[in-house]
């Protein structure tokens, strides 16, 4: 295999040998370290390979030996780069692709951000790209150190990041925390819990610190729920010692909101004529360039609706070319009026869009007294819901450290404020 | 001569390197290496004549070819029939 590439990249000939005396050449070659392979006799003249060095070298002793070689075929690259010297341009091209894609391969062409839950991949690319982290960036002056110092830095959520580089994509793997709202006082420093809401208790989960309410009772917004204190009783039951924990527990707390909306009974309702327009544009950085046919006339009343899709390569890596569609839907105004099932409807409809979203916020709707009231000119939804959420909120502990040397005396003792 | 053969016998040194004797190593009846050869006096497809420093050798056959051969080895293919020495 080797020789085979060795014999290509140094190109030999097929030739022809003919004449007085070939045995004599043959052994002046081998004489002269002229390597020749292949030999084959054929009738009274022999065929062999020769390299090209060696073919340059055998004028002489085919002089000596009064013999005629022939050339017969020509094998190489030698040969082949002269066969193919008028296609210069072909060559040229394929080292420019390959120059391109080499220099291409320079950059960063795609950032993807991975791992992330509550933040989304615009924020930290916007962050990124105002840190002059952007896409088409040269390679060498990504610094994953940095990178990753500078997210944890900027944003308190992340508590894990690692900035990769894979070929000509960043990869950024973030690990968030999932309770930010938990990160106000860290984890071992002591901490209260009091209500962010007022409302009813109904489920307490503690696990750590002093509960100060019960399940069942109603708090207000503010009030402890469970201190960081936890006492140590001794036998006579009098406090021996006091410790102060990061309170951390469940709790669950109902309260009913008063819900009101209403829209009038008359309303503007489109007609669409059936008529429709479609035009096409393409914005290229600031300039916009429209693609449409001339209008017919114009609409005095029309719906439009515009679809854009800007043109990125790989992953989020958005060109300053936005390609656009506009639809318009003629229509006619008219007056009209909400029948009365239509209005209840529409208003049942408003509410649980209302209440999805509290939903989504993460909590819980127990109980929906909302009615549907209509009058000549107006239909209003009004009445209280009951709702559940998990409403604690960490607060820094005031702190009373019990006197040692005077025992268990609480009231001698000094006040920290954090 | 004898004296030298002598010599390589007792100090086991390699023949061919001591007396410049042909080394010839057939593999069944198509292959063949030669080494120690001086140089080829005639090549046909029947027959092969190498001088040696001592003799000729003569490789008769069918097809007979030479694959390659530079100054100190050769290696010959084809159908052997008879290898000779004079």
């Amino acid at each position: 295999m080797l020789t085979n590439l060795l014999k290509f990249l140094k190109g030999y000939v097929v030739i022809r040998l003919s004449g007085y005396s070939p045995e004599r050449f043959l052994n002046l070659c081998s004489h002269h370290k002229i390597v020749l392979w292949g030999l084959r006799s054929v009738g009274a003249d022999y065929e062999m390979c020769v390299s090209i060095h060696g073919f340059l070298k055998l004028r002489p002793l085919v002089r000596k030996t009064r013999t005629k070689i022939v050339i017969l075929e020509r094998h190489g690259l030698p040969f082949w780069l002269h066969r193919y010297r008028s296609r210069k341009l072909f060559l040229g091209g394929a080292l420019l692709a390959a120059s391109l894609l080499y220099v291409l391969s320079l950059f960063i062409w795609n950032i993807h951000v991975e791992g992330n839950y509550s933040l989304s991949d615009e924020v930290i690319l916007d962050y990124l790209s105002s840190e002059g982290i952007l896409h088409g960036m040269a390679k060498r002056d990504v610094h994953g150190e940095e990178i990753e110092a500078k997210l944890r830095e900027h944003f308190q959520e992340i508590t894990w990041t690692s900035a990769e580089v894979k070929g000509t994509r960043l990869i950024i793997h973030v690990q968030e925390n999932e309770d930010v709202t938990f990160e106000e006082i860290p984890g071992e420093e002591p901490a209260d819990l009091v209500a962010s809401e007022s409302g009813k208790i109904v489920s307490m989960i503690v696990r750590s610190g002093t509960p100060a309410v019960l399940e069942g009772m109603e708090v207000e917004k503010g009030d402890l729920l469970v201190g960081s204190r936890v006492e140590v009783l001794d036998d006579a039951g009098e406090v021996a010692n006091a410790y102060y924990v990061h309170a951390d527990a469940d709790i669950l707390i109902q309260r009913s909101e008063y819900y009101e909306a209403s829209f009038p009974m008359h309303y503007e309702k489109k007609i669409y004529s059936g008529r429709k327009r479609t035009t096409y544009y393409l914005t290229i950085g600031r300039k916009r360039l429209d693609i449409s046919l001339p209008h017919r006339g114009s609409y005095e009343q029309s719906d439009a609706i515009t679809s854009e899709w800007p043109l990125k390569i790989t992953e989020n890596f958005y060109l300053p070319v936005v390609f656009g569609k506009i639809t318009e839907q003629e229509y006619t105004p008219s007056d009209a009026v909400y029948t009365k099932k239509e209005a209840t409807a529409h208003a049942k409809e408003e509410l649980s869009l209302f209440l999805e979203k509290l939903r989504i916020k993460g909590l819980q709707i127990i109980e929906n007294n909302v009615k549907i009231e209509i009058n000549s000119d107006k239909c209003t939804a009004y009445g209280t819901y009951i709702l559940e959420e998990s409403g604690v909120k960490e607060q820094a502990p005031v702190m009373e450290i019990p006197n040692q040397e005077e025992g268990t005396d609480v009231s001698d003792s000094r006040r920290i404020y954090f | 001569m004898k004296l030298r053969e002598q010599m390589a016998e007792k100090l086991k040194l390699p023949k061919d390197l001591v007396m410049g004797a042909a080394v010839l190593t057939v593999t069944g009846r198509s292959e063949a290496y030669v080494e120690n050869y001086r140089g080829i006096i005639e090549y046909t497809e029947q027959r092969i004549r190498l001088q040696t420093k001592t003799c000729q050798m003569t490789l008769c056959g069918e097809g007979l070819h030479i694959d390659y051969y530079t100054e100190d080895e050769m290696k010959i293919s084809g159908e052997i029939g008879e290898i000779r020495y004079c």
